[in-house]
């Protein structure tokens, strides 16, 4: 084995994660290379640096059990972020909902300008969780069911809606991935899952009245770091350029959004608000942290 | 440590109503908790606010918690989430320093040091402990991250694969980059140069 290897191994040796013929075989190496030897201690060097553990300042239990009986106390929100899709819902774009694998109906084609009509209807009755006309069609995306102080009990086998996470849990819609899945309503056809070249073009209305478009997500205002965003994004969007279908993340912070390639790994400050992502893609569909009133959900 | 079975009970106690129960859960697990996000965040007030913020955040997830794998490993990672999300709006308002790449032809960003370090030298232990902590603030976001679950919370491969969802593979060669990484930012550590054993090229060296 090449030197270069047995470093590679070493790393694996210290974490018990080598097999004990390569184990064997890297210690011999190393018995007679001083090269690898001095990696070897290097590395345990900064193992055992590491494993030595601070104590917990004290009060630290007292101070977590105090928040959490404060949080459980609180009286519940009702969530906002049930969307609940009834059958009056004609063709709506897009959507990868970051976090649940869920894709979102792809009924046909992009928004024009009268979809975006459409587009209000579904925000509006994302509001209106109320409002409860179809109800053997609705189906219910508990997306996000833990926004609520108090830990909600495991749902149980007759509730359809689905804990935020599992693809497979929507078995009960009509088509599989491949055929893009569509909600099991009389008014809608299951259309594939294929990109859509009005995707790009989408027109949503944000509230001051002007259209934008989301390809404008792809502008650069500012190139930041893709290092700081590595965890989940609050939407995932898929973007027609140039005739491809591409992937993009994205993080809304107070006063911007940071867009995020993840195949070449490129970050920027994106060209919308995030208000206007708001607008055109909806609340956060799985954010247990951020806090999206019901106003914010209806657009002008 | 409680077994996983424990926990699964406690938990089950808990998603009935009893929030008391978590307390054992809190106690179980804060040295970790608070240990990983010392070694995220680089000093002990953002690490006590965020560890708390992180047990919070388990008991309100609780129900989101499905118990195929450890609750420590679900734990540590929302831990390392928390401190991600921190980190990165602590640095929203920095300049992004120059990227640079590494002898692997991968982009490294220099993390802005923390300086809240101020070690009191007494013992060569402590000041390679000290060291090494500064040094892990220097390491690339995800780089720190895997180190940390790693060393810190004890977690093995498959598990950090699952946690991060990346083929095990990828943590194997994360991992071993940081540790180089971290190693080679040591070095430049005037104090510990003389200390620490030095890498030379690690590719074909005299003895392939």
């Amino acid at each position: 084995m090449k030197c270069y290897e047995i470093r590679e191994r070493i790393s694996w040796m210290l974490d018990g994660e080598l097999s004990a013929e390569e184990t064997a075989l890297v210690t011999e190496h190393v018995a007679s290379c001083p090269e690898c030897m001095r990696v070897f201690e290097a590395f345990h060097m900064v193992s055992v640096s590491m494993e030595g553990l601070d104590e917990v300042p004290e009060g630290f239990t007292a101070d977590v059990m105090d928040r959490i009986h404060a949080a459980a106390a609180a009286p519940k929100k009702k969530n906002p972020r049930i969307l609940r899709f009834v059958a009056s819902v004609a063709c709506f774009a897009i959507l990868l909902l970051a976090g649940t694998g869920l894709v979102l109906p792809h009924l046909g084609a992009g928004l024009s300008s009268d979809d975006s009509a459409e587009q209000r209807n579904v925000q509006q009755s994302i509001k209106d969780s109320d409002a409860d006309t179809d109800d053997a069609n609705d189906v219910i995306y508990d997306v996000s069911g833990l926004t609520d102080a108090q830990p909600t009990p495991m749902p149980s086998p007759e509730d359809d809606s689905s804990q935020a996470g599992e693809y497979e849990e929507y078995s009960d819609l009509t088509g599989s991935e491949e055929d893009g899945i569509c909600l099991n309503t009389a008014s809608c056809t299951p259309t594939p899952l294929v990109p859509d070249p009005t995707w790009g073009n989408a027109l949503p209305t944000d509230v001051s009245g002007d259209t934008g478009d989301l390809t404008e997500l792809l502008n650069v205002v500012e190139a930041v770091d893709p290092e700081l965003y590595v965890d989940e994004p609050d939407y995932i969007v898929m973007i027609m350029v140039e005739e491809t279908e591409t992937e993009f993340h994205l993080w809304l912070e107070e006063d911007q959004v940071i867009c995020k390639n993840p195949e070449t790994n490129e970050a920027w400050i994106a060209e919308w608000t995030p208000e206007q992502v708001v607008d055109c893609l909806g609340p956060i569909p799985n954010a247990s942290d951020a806090v999206l009133s019901d106003s914010d959900t209806t657009p002008q | 440590m409680l077994t996983h079975d424990e926990e699964m009970q406690i938990i089950a106690k808990v998603l009935d109503g009893d929030t008391d129960a978590f307390e054992a859960l809190v106690n179980d697990q804060k040295k970790v908790v608070f240990n990983l996000a010392l070694r995220m965040l680089g000093n002990e007030e953002d690490a006590y606010d965020i560890s708390q913020d992180a047990f919070l955040k388990a008991y309100t997830n609780l129900s989101g918690f499905r118990g195929d794998c450890k609750f420590s490993s679900w734990l540590y990672k929302l831990t390392t989430n928390l401190c991600l999300d921190f980190i990165r709006k602590r640095n929203r308002h920095k300049v992004i320093p120059l990227a640079y790449e590494d002898e692997d032809g991968d982009t490294e960003y220099p993390e802005i040091p923390d300086e809240s370090f101020s070690p009191e030298l007494l013992t060569e232990r402590k000041l390679l402990r000290e060291s090494v902590r500064k040094g892990l603030c220097q390491l690339p976001l995800q780089q720190r991250e895997i180190l940390v679950l790693r060393e810190v919370g004890g977690l093995r491969y498959d598990e950090i694969s699952r946690q991060l969802n990346i083929e095990e593979g990828t943590v194997k060669s994360r991992i071993f980059r940081a540790r180089k990484k971290l190693c080679q930012i040591l070095l430049q550590d005037g104090n510990i140069r003389d200390r620490l054993p030095s890498e030379k090229s690690e590719r074909g060296g005299p003895k392939a």
